[in-house]
């Protein structure tokens, strides 16, 4: 068990990784969905392939269900540019018609070999029980293979991924960089098939980039960071999934992926709620003192005729006011710029009104500029 | 008479399932319904494994607020900063029908209720779980349990039948003379998922939604007209859930899987062959287009 275990978890961890810096091409392009489909069309290649040599052959299989996620793709792409259904409907329509067919020949090969059929339902959610020496051996040199086109080609797929039509007029071959992409996504989706299941693969194929956008905006840190979210969550998953009877890993992997994913929302660095909510609070505490030294400085235009100790720069403020720019007057009257006169009127003290000259002169500068 | 009963199942469910799909296909909500119809997963299996009944209401109730809340946190983390919102539904959906399936392979995975269930369906066992009145055997609940969907999803559609027409075609006409697109979205929602809890046990996820969405997106391949595209939808949903059923019956095949592969080759045929959008006659168009643009040249 430990040693089905341990090659699990290296699985897990690879697929984990190369699916994460993967991710980043759909996410990015906002066409997370076509991982869905890729994932999910995988399923018909898997039971023809098995259907065909009636064993469990981890080559073979993955030839089918690379060919049928391919196929599925093309179909994608096809109605896409021909433009005759919208894309949502398309996607769906083609995913569930794969699916489905899967699910029939399900049964089909119940009918000819019941024994046999029991094993393939665990292509769906993952299974760690399975796995030989050998198919490690094929995930580590296909991951291999491909952290090695990704070097390759790592400026190219930066370029098609943020900016296409650039990328055209430079003369790059898009479509053939993007054929290229599909088709490691593809391998990556299909190798990870055994470990971590066609459906529960979707994710891997969405939530690291999710994840990893919110700590970076270098887009090599956030493949890094995207990968390793990947392979720690495939890692958590094979564990916790040995550990529990009747567990399938995949949907433990996808739990342990999106908790990552609502981590980073929450704290990222970057683009995390709470970083936002403070760094939001500052500014518009900024905006505001301005405003409100600008709306002194509006009424006091002559600084001569504006003398805080006689009060002539006191100015009634609604209550609204007061109270939708609270944090700015607090700010303020701690930093000894105004004074609270009454209810709702505010003074400007001496050290307010140079402030206010200040920005005058700032205005006044940038004017001119 | 099992024969009759699963025909006449598989028949109501796909009338049920296509009638509210023509919506959605049309309000671009189908990458929606296919999230929903996994994550509705989790609240069926967690109402069943607290109440171990399939025909329970509380499987309703609880897929409802499932289906509910993933709609309001779809949205609310689509809102967000580089979250878009295909990501936020893969995202959601997938983390939901995870949790799903560890309730269900932790807690129930036995006969009637297994992980490979949630994907096949157990059509076969639906004639099993009747109902009888005074004594008398009335028929299977699954059927009466669909009859009684087809009926709302039929009255609630005629009953806004307007309103969700407009919103479909024009969210902001509608917006601006007063019709609450966001009110007729939850409805139209709301009596998907009831359909889908309904058809879910007897066809399983990925059939559901492949006979929700593959009959309306064919029938909108060959028709412009509302009335005409559900009418069109309807009528395929009847050939393929016949034909497949009739197939499948005598090859003893999945039920639902050979249903929704007719489905997807009457696409097909539907895709190439289609006069108004099809791809052959958009070719053949594109064609005469070239012939006259090169003939004044010529001259």
């Amino acid at each position: 068990m430990a040693y089905t275990l341990i090659l699990a978890s290296i699985g897990a961890v690879l697929i984990g990784f190369l699916s994460g810096v993967l991710s980043l091409y759909f996410v990015t392009r906002k066409q997370s969905i076509l991982g869905d489909a890729i994932t999910h069309s995988t399923f018909p290649g898997i039971t023809i392939a098995f259907f065909i040599i009636m064993q469990k052959n981890y080559i073979f299989i993955m030839i089918g269900a690379v060919t049928s996620a391919l196929i599925a793709i093309l179909i994608i792409l096809l109605i896409r540019h021909w433009g005759c259904l919208a894309d949502d409907a398309n996607i769906a329509v083609i995913l569930s018609i794969f699916f489905g067919f899967g699910i029939l020949m399900l049964t089909v090969i119940q009918k000819s070999n019941s024994l046999a059929q029991s094993g393939l339902i665990h292509y769906i959610f993952g299974n760690i029980t399975f796995i030989l020496k050998k198919d490690i051996y094929v995930i580590i040199v296909l991951s291999f293979a491909e952290f090695v086109i990704l070097a390759l080609f790592w400026k190219e797929f930066k370029l098609i991924t943020f900016d296409r039509q650039y990328a055209i007029t430079l003369g790059y071959p898009v479509l053939l960089l993007d054929i290229l992409l599909m088709f490691m996504i593809a391998i990556t989706a299909v190798i990870g098939v055994d470990i971590i299941g066609t459906v529960m693969m979707a994710a891997l194929l969405i939530a690291p980039a999710v994840a990893g956008r919110q700590w970076s905006n270098n887009f090599f840190h956030i493949a890094i960071i995207s990968g390793l979210f990947g392979s720690l969550s495939g890692l958590v998953g094979t564990f916790l999934s040995s550990n529990i009877s009747n567990m399938p890993p995949g949907p433990i992997i996808v739990v342990t992926l999106s908790s990552f994913v609502l981590l980073s929302i929450l704290f990222g660095k970057e683009k995390g709620i709470l970083w936002q909510y403070f760094r939001f609070r500052e500014t518009s505490v900024k905006t505001d003192d301005l405003s409100l030294l600008n709306k002194f400085f509006g009424v006091c235009s002559d600084p001569l005729t504006c003398c805080p100790s006689h009060n002539v720069g006191v100015f009634e403020v609604h209550s609204s006011e007061i109270e939708q720019k609270e944090p700015a007057i607090k700010n303020m009257m701690k930093l000894g710029y105004i004074r609270k006169m009454e209810d709702n009127k505010l003074s400007l003290t001496i050290k307010g009104l140079s402030k206010v000259e200040k920005y005058n002169m700032m205005d006044k500068l940038e004017v001119e500029e | 008479m099992i024969f009759l009963e699963l025909l006449v199942i598989s028949v109501i469910s796909a009338f049920a399932l296509s009638l509210p799909g023509n919506f959605i296909v049309l309000r671009k909500m189908s990458l929606l319904v296919f999230g929903l119809t996994h994550a509705l997963v989790f609240g069926i299996a967690i109402a069943y494994v607290l109440i171990g009944d399939f025909f329970s209401p509380w499987l309703i109730i609880s897929a409802s607020i499932t289906g509910l809340l993933i709609v309001i946190f779809v949205q609310f983390l689509s809102n967000l900063e580089f979250v878009n919102e295909d990501a936020a539904l893969g995202l959601v959906y997938i983390t939901v029908f995870a949790l799903g399936v560890i309730i269900i392979s932790k807690y129930a995975d036995n006969a009637t209720f297994s992980l490979k269930s949630i994907f096949t369906g157990n059509f076969v066992l639906a004639p099993f779980d009747r109902y009888s009145l005074f004594g008398y055997d009335i028929g299977p609940k699954t059927l009466w349990l669909m009859l009684i969907f087809l009926i709302i999803n039929i009255v609630v559609i005629t009953l806004i039948y307007k309103e969700l027409k407009i919103t479909s075609f024009d969210p902001e006409f509608a917006q601006m003379l007063g019709y609450k697109p966001v009110i007729i979205n939850y409805i139209l929602l709301s009596i998907v998922s009831l359909t889908v809890v309904g058809a879910f046990r007897s066809l399983g996820i990925i059939i559901v939604m492949a006979l929700m969405i593959i009959p309306p997106a064919t029938a909108y391949l060959l028709t412009n007209h509302l009335t005409r595209m559900i009418f069109i939808s309807t009528v395929i949903a009847f050939l393929s859930s016949t034909i497949g059923f009739l197939i499948a019956w005598n090859a003893s095949l999945s039920i639902g899987g050979m249903i929704s592969t007719v489905a997807g080759i009457i696409f097909f045929i539907v895709l190439i062959f289609s006069p108004r959008r099809g791809m052959l006659s958009d070719y053949l168009k594109l064609r005469k287009i070239k012939k006259l643009e090169y003939q004044p040249n010529k001259t």
